[in-house]
């Protein structure tokens, strides 16, 4: 009997993390619906010198590419990005508006584990932060147990969007 | 009516064939021993092995044709999950290569679903899945990067390629693949092998096991190196037990004897 039951846990749990996995909402959708259906033309920033320098201390690792897109309609902005959690890059839509955090969405997460981080529990906690002059969140978000690296990665997406944000509307 | 029962087999032929059965791993565990032992002074990782057949065996020979695209002075190339600007991997895909071109210093790579830009050295500028893929084709109108798209619409770039519109217009110089030279193969080859397969490296593998396989093949040197230690406490019971046989013939043949 007892064998039965870890079977039917095991197979429920497993069943749980292949559901979990997948696009939650297309980048695309997210852009337009940010934007009330008629979104601005995108824009790029140019990740080099001292912003490249200050991009990977938040990542703790190097940032491949040369660009980054973001959409912007007025102190409104709207980053799209990717970060490793454990091995593989969750998708993340963040929109900014006048310098802080106004909505942080997981749209992609390929991982098996972790998934948690896109529940809206977790994500509220982002709303509102501002970036520190460390270049941290000004508000302690609290971890999830089993999803300590998606935490990671969301954080420093969240972390990264600001400073991007900031550095564009530099006087 | 007589049983016959099966004699049981001797002891000292079960040693003789625990011998046979680990003969040929013992072989090649001592010889690759003796080898390793000297990996310096026998150079073994400055030698690279160039057989197909081992290469083919570590997965390091590309399966199928290359397939490039003329971009400019360069040329984009994949073969077998591999893409490489000129002789250079750039990144590892299953996205199948749908067409490159040069559009001013920007490389654009057009693959089933994602769309890379590359700078003239080869670094990702960006990489961008636009909600209008998968795509179909890659070419230019205008010095314009172009789109057809799976569904036949097409879509055109703006200069910094940042946004794309619709448009309907035929004349697109569309990138087609072109055909590599047997140098320029060889090279691709040389790269996809990267820094190649050393000798040291398959005498390690041939040591351990797993030249032969992944998961079994540790398990196959560590019974050779269990039957080998059987084989030790074998050889002294048969050596043992033949002492004792003797012995006792010995002490026979003297007590026989005296009674004679």
């Amino acid at each position: 009997m007892s064998r039965f039951i870890v079977f039917i846990i095991v197979l429920l749990t497993s069943f749980t993390s292949v559901y979990a996995r997948g696009v939650y909402q297309e980048p695309a959708d997210f852009v337009s619906q940010a934007f009330s259906g008629t979104p601005p033309q995108p824009k790029v920033i140019w990740i080099k010198d001292a912003l490249r320098q200050q991009v990977e201390e938040i990542l703790d690792h190097r940032y491949e590419s040369q660009r980054i897109r973001y959409w912007q309609e007025n102190k409104r902005s709207l980053w799209i990005l990717d970060e490793v959690g454990k091995t593989k890059p969750i998708t993340v839509g963040i929109i900014l508006n006048q310098g802080h955090i106004e909505l942080i969405k997981v749209l992609e997460f390929r991982e098996s584990r972790g998934w948690e981080v896109r529940h809206a529990f977790f994500t509220n906690q982002f709303i509102d932060a501002r970036l520190d002059e460390k270049n941290t969140l000004d508000k302690t978000i609290d971890g999830i147990s089993g999803a300590t690296l998606s935490v990671r990665a969301l954080t420093k997406l969240a972390r990264i969007a600001l400073l991007l944000d900031q550095y564009n509307n530099k006087p | 009516m007589t049983r016959h029962h099966k004699k049981p087999l001797p002891f000292f032929l079960w040693h003789r064939r625990l011998g046979l059965l680990a003969l040929v791993l013992l072989i090649i565990l001592s010889i690759t021993g003796i080898m390793l032992n000297h990996t310096e002074s026998l150079e073994l990782d400055s030698h690279n092995i160039d057989n197909r057949l081992l290469l083919d065996w570590y997965g390091l020979n590309p399966s199928g044709e290359p397939l490039s695209f003329q971009a400019g002075q360069h040329i984009v190339t994949q073969w077998d999950q591999q893409l490489f600007l000129n002789d250079r991997l750039i990144t590892t895909t299953h996205e199948p290569l749908l067409g490159a071109i040069n559009n001013k210093d920007v490389m654009v790579i057009l693959l089933s679903n994602t769309i890379l830009l590359l700078d003239d050295t080869g670094s990702l500028i960006e990489q961008l899945q636009p909600a209008f893929s998968p795509f179909q084709r890659l070419g230019q109108f205008n010095n314009l990067a172009c789109i057809e798209a799976a569904d036949k619409k097409k879509y055109i770039a703006d200069q910094d390629i940042i946004s794309w519109q619709l448009i309907q217009i035929d004349k697109i110089d569309w990138s087609l693949p072109t055909v590599l030279n047997s140098s320029q193969k060889e090279q691709i080859r040389r790269s996809y092998r990267g820094s190649g397969l050393s000798l040291e490296r398959v005498i390690l593998d041939l040591h351990s096991g797993r030249l032969f396989n992944e998961n079994w093949g540790v398990y196959l040197m560590d019974a050779s190196a269990v039957i080998m230690i059987l084989l030790g406490m074998s050889g002294v019971w048969v050596w043992w037990t033949r002492k004792q046989k003797i012995k006792t013939k010995r002490h026979y043949q003297k007590h026989h004897r005296s009674i004679t």
